[in-house]
């Protein structure tokens, strides 16, 4: 199965006084792996059931590859849109077996009886479940129900594969595993994949671009490291990677995507958009950016420690550097920590100037 | 304060409570049935070989499976439309579906007596003679009217119970709404729709007023009848036959209400996850108008044509005159309100029915209690086990329990020395068992929604059993027990079954007077008296609008 485009213009979505998309544009390359990621009730969802059909856009068009499926004057029904979908809460059905789930969608192709035996059982045999075609969804273990879906969507070979939340009912223990499972299943169909989630880590390992969305809107939409390491918009580096927003100066103009800058008293050279003018600028810092110095250098932050917290392979401090931050910042240390109270420097190792204007 | 320091003294209260519950319960429930089984016991053992009572039991087991299958299809069709498609006017459709629960059996086929009548409206099913009403195929129908409530309720909390996504997964495998509907809808509804229809069955089996009302003219009569008709035309002689057969009729209703329970459950896949259901929406586009339409046809020809030719037939001069507004007339109010019998009837039946909502609701708020907040568990076992016990006299015909009843209390009670039978309190004896369900249920889903941390925070403040139970349960539970107490009311007002074989003279019930009016040939005055009954009924229904909306989510037809 070749993988179809995703084009979504000017989208949007009420649900009464609720603007559940607020006018999205959002293009998705033929066989590419696309993650939304936003917090809940940021509209993420509601992208996905657009796409699906489950819902109608109330402005915008939507195309899935060269089929304009849902315009102000078009509306094609879930039914015949090539797709396929996981549900986050699988949605197997309870009354049929494994099998009978894995083929439904394969009944309505007119494929025969042994043609379809063979493509369940190829379909079940890609995610480790052969031999349990004949149990029913109840029978079977929370990431054995996440397989079933997986074979029933991957047995569809639809051109765009829908995934809602798929791993949010799984325990911790096994996101890892099924993570692998979907590389492997995309490596097997070459659909092209719209992956919904909240969570930051599925997001970066899975996507070739992650969309970031807020409030019915994309605030982002760029490869996972890109997004990491080069945010636009402090809401962005705040809910990616938890980075704190400090207050700075650019002292010149960046070069070659680096610049000097200072956070009060303190000196540092970060990664920055070129562009950005000199003067005052935002800085984006996370946790392991930053490193515990002790007291006496003139050229560094000057702070207290607020309290110490064990995070097993690390200490995170947080640190109380008067109004440049209120909360404090939060500091990654190795080794021994230093006491709540004592008196610490805190030096910027990297960070990022955020972009005057989104890029 | 005084019951706070009382059961303070007494750690056992709650103990205390739980035994006399059961008791309590056994006693009213339990007794009589088997009181029955004793004498039957004593009776000949050939009464099943007269080939009159061979006749009458076939005759109760088709109608009722026709009957059933009359329910299924109507309450079925409302139940789909309401809680799969976007039809116009579904809150209107749910209330049409369910009207036949307010109104008692005997008055609807006294109602569609009077539409099929000479001067009615639809003349003798359009000229084939009003003899087609008196037949098993005039009892099958009205007994499918009478119970299509219990289907549409059944089949709507099966329908609306099936979680979103499996609907919008098979979308999204492609499948169009016939197949949606075949393969994944109907097989999710299925153990609802079976369960609705077996209870229908049971239901029928145990029916008394409409057979009674088309049988015994018509002479089909069915088992309950045949059981009826015995007893008051041979007295107390034939009480072992009769307890015999009524206890045939018992086994039957059982066994039907246990066969069901058991294919249920064998197609039965429990629903995994899934959502919140109710999300299927089916659109119906340009047949939105003509499918409501149809449906509210329907309702009109079965319930509301029947109600307004009983209507006509009171306010008529004659039977049969046809009526214009110069032959209208109210003399049969007058006669009726004039009657002493009436006045009396009304009330019989107000207190009765009131008693045993009180009683219900007072024997379900604490056995609710001890079962789900109460922390011995023994005791929540012991009120658990009463389930059974507590369903039985409703489940079962009414028959049943009223001849449990005679056998049970028509010789002097023991060292009192004072006879129940040809009183009214034996009525009252069997109303509160009868309908004993009918309040523990919402109560105990009105418990259910309530956090069981208010109970353990008032214990953590110090508060013994009584004490939580009066100033926490009680006040929070208030509104739905309320509710509990009104479906009782409305269900018992009209009460035949029961009523028919326990009522004496001085003390007749609604559903007597009215029965026996009919049976009388005075049938524009028990059109009459049928009206004023449901004008009350309604009015009682209507005062429940004051209720807060979350006591209506406890009753059986909330959703």
């Amino acid at each position: 199965m070749v993988g179809v485009s995703i084009e979504l213009s000017g989208v949007a979505c009420r649900f009464g006084d609720v603007r559940a998309l607020d006018g999205v544009h959002l293009r998705v390359a033929p066989g590419e792996f696309l993650v939304v990621l936003g917090a809940s009730g940021c509209g993420k969802t509601t992208l996905l059931r657009v796409v699906a059909g489950f819902h109608r856009p109330h402005a915008g068009s939507v195309r899935i590859g060269e089929m304009m499926v849902a315009s102000p004057d078009c509306f094609i029904p879930p039914e015949d849109r090539d797709i396929a979908i996981v549900f986050q809460s699988y949605a197997l059905w309870p009354h049929m077996s494994v099998a009978g789930n894995v083929g439904f969608a394969l009944e309505q192709r007119g494929l025969d009886r042994a043609g379809r035996r063979q493509a369940v059982t190829q379909a079940l045999r890609q995610v480790g479940l052969e031999q349990y075609g004949d149990r029913r969804p109840a029978a079977l273990s929370g990431d054995q129900r996440q397989r079933v879906a997986l074979a029933r969507c991957m047995a569809r070979s639809a051109g765009t594969v829908l995934l809602d939340e798929p791993l949010a009912n799984l325990d911790p223990s096994l996101r890892g595993a099924m993570q692998t499972e979907f590389t492997a299943m995309r490596a097997a169909l070459g659909s092209t994949f719209l992956y919904v989630t909240h969570d930051q880590n599925e997001a970066l390992a899975l996507a070739d671009r992650i969309a970031l969305m807020a409030g019915g809107r994309i605030l982002q939409c760029d490869t996972p490291r890109n997004i990491y390491e080069h945010p636009a918009s402090a809401e962005a580096a705040r809910f990616v990677g938890n980075a704190m927003l400090l207050p700075a100066i650019m002292v010149a103009h960046a070069i070659g995507g680096r610049a000097n800058v200072r956070v009060g008293r303190c000196a540092c050279a970060v990664r920055a958009p070129s562009g950005h003018p000199p003067g005052p600028a935002t800085l984006a810092v996370r946790a392991h950016e930053l490193a515990i110095a002790p007291v006496g250098q003139s050229d560094l932050l000057l702070g207290y420690v607020i309290d110490v917290r064990y995070q097993g392979s690390h200490w995170l401090v947080r640190v109380g550097v008067g109004d440049i931050v209120p909360d404090g910042l939060e500091v990654v240390h190795h080794g021994e920590p230093p006491a709540q109270g004592e008196r610490v420097n805190v030096r910027i190792l990297d960070g990022w100037v955020l972009p005057a204007r989104p890029i | 304060m005084i019951i706070g320091r009382l059961s303070r003294r007494m750690p056992a209260a709650e103990a205390f409570l739980g035994v006399a519950l059961a008791v309590a319960v056994a006693w009213l429930g339990l007794l009589p049935l088997l009181r029955l089984a004793a004498a039957a016991v004593w009776a000949s053992g050939d009464v099943f070989a007269s080939p009159s009572v061979v006749r009458a039991l076939l005759r109760s087991v088709v109608t009722s499976l026709g009957g059933a299958l009359v329910a299924l299809a109507l309450g079925g069709a409302y139940a789909s439309v309401v809680a799969l498609t976007d039809a116009g006017a579904r809150r209107l459709l749910s209330i049409a579906a369910l009207l036949p629960l307010l109104i008692p059996a005997q008055i609807i086929a006294l109602a569609w007596m009077q539409m099929l009548s000479p001067g009615g409206p639809l003349p003798g099913w359009f000229g084939a003679g009003d003899d087609a009403l008196y037949s098993g195929w005039g009892i099958t129908l009205l007994l499918g009217v009478e119970h299509m409530p219990i289907v549409f309720l059944a089949a709507r909390a099966a329908l609306a119970g099936i979680p979103g996504e499996l609907i919008e997964a098979a979308r999204a495998g492609g499948a169009r709404r016939a197949r949606v509907l075949r393969r994944i809808v109907l097989p999710l509804a299925s153990p609802g729709l079976i369960a609705g229809f077996g209870l229908t069955v049971v239901a029928c089996l145990g029916s008394f007023g409409v057979p009674a009302m088309l049988g015994i003219p018509g002479r089909y009569p069915t088992l309950a009848v045949l059981i009826y008709q015995r007893l008051t035309g041979f007295g107390q002689a034939m009480l072992p036959d009769a307890a015999a057969l009524a206890l045939g009729l018992a086994i039957l209703s059982a066994a039907a209400a246990l066969a069901t329970g058991w294919v249920a459950r064998r197609v039965d896949a429990a629903t995994i996850g899934g959502g919140a259901g109710g999300t299927c929406q089916i659109e119906l586009g340009a047949w939105r108008a003509p499918v409501t339409l149809g449906l509210l046809t329907v309702s009109a020809v079965v319930m509301v044509l029947p109600l307004a030719s009983l209507v006509a037939t009171s306010v008529s001069r004659a039977y049969g005159v046809p009526l214009r507004p110069a032959t209208a007339t109210f003399d049969h109010y007058v006669t009726v309100l004039h009657t002493a019998e009436t006045w009396r009837a009304f009330i019989t039946s107000a207190w009765l029915a009131g008693a045993a909502a009180m009683a219900g609701v007072a024997v379900a708020i604490p056995a609710a209690l001890l079962r789900s907040w109460g922390d011995r568990a023994w005791l929540r076992r012991l009120i658990g086990s009463l389930d059974p016990i507590i369903d039985a006299p409703y489940a079962l015909p009414g028959i049943v329990l009223a001849i449990g009843m005679i056998l049970l209390y028509s010789r002097p009670l023991p060292m009192l020395r004072i006879s129940l039978y040809g009183t009214p309190w034996i009525m009252l004896l069997a109303y509160i068992p009868r309908f004993l369900p009918l309040a523990v249920r919402p109560v105990q889903a009105a418990l259910a929604r309530i956090d069981p941390v208010m109970d353990e925070a008032a214990r953590a403040q110090g508060a013994r059993f009584f004490r939580r139970m009066f100033a926490i349960a009680v006040p929070l539970l208030g509104p739905g027990a309320a509710a509990a107490g009104i479906l009782v009311l409305l269900t018992s007002f009209g009460e035949l079954t029961v009523s028919a074989l326990l009522w004496s003279p001085g003390h007749e019930t609604v559903g007597v007077l009215i029965f026996s009016l009919n049976e009388g040939g005075n049938i524009a005055e028990a059109a009459a008296v049928s009206v004023l009954c449901l004008m009350f009924l309604f009015l009682v229904a209507g005062l429940t609008a004051l209720l807060p909306a979350s006591a209506w989510r406890v009753l059986p037809w909330s959703g």
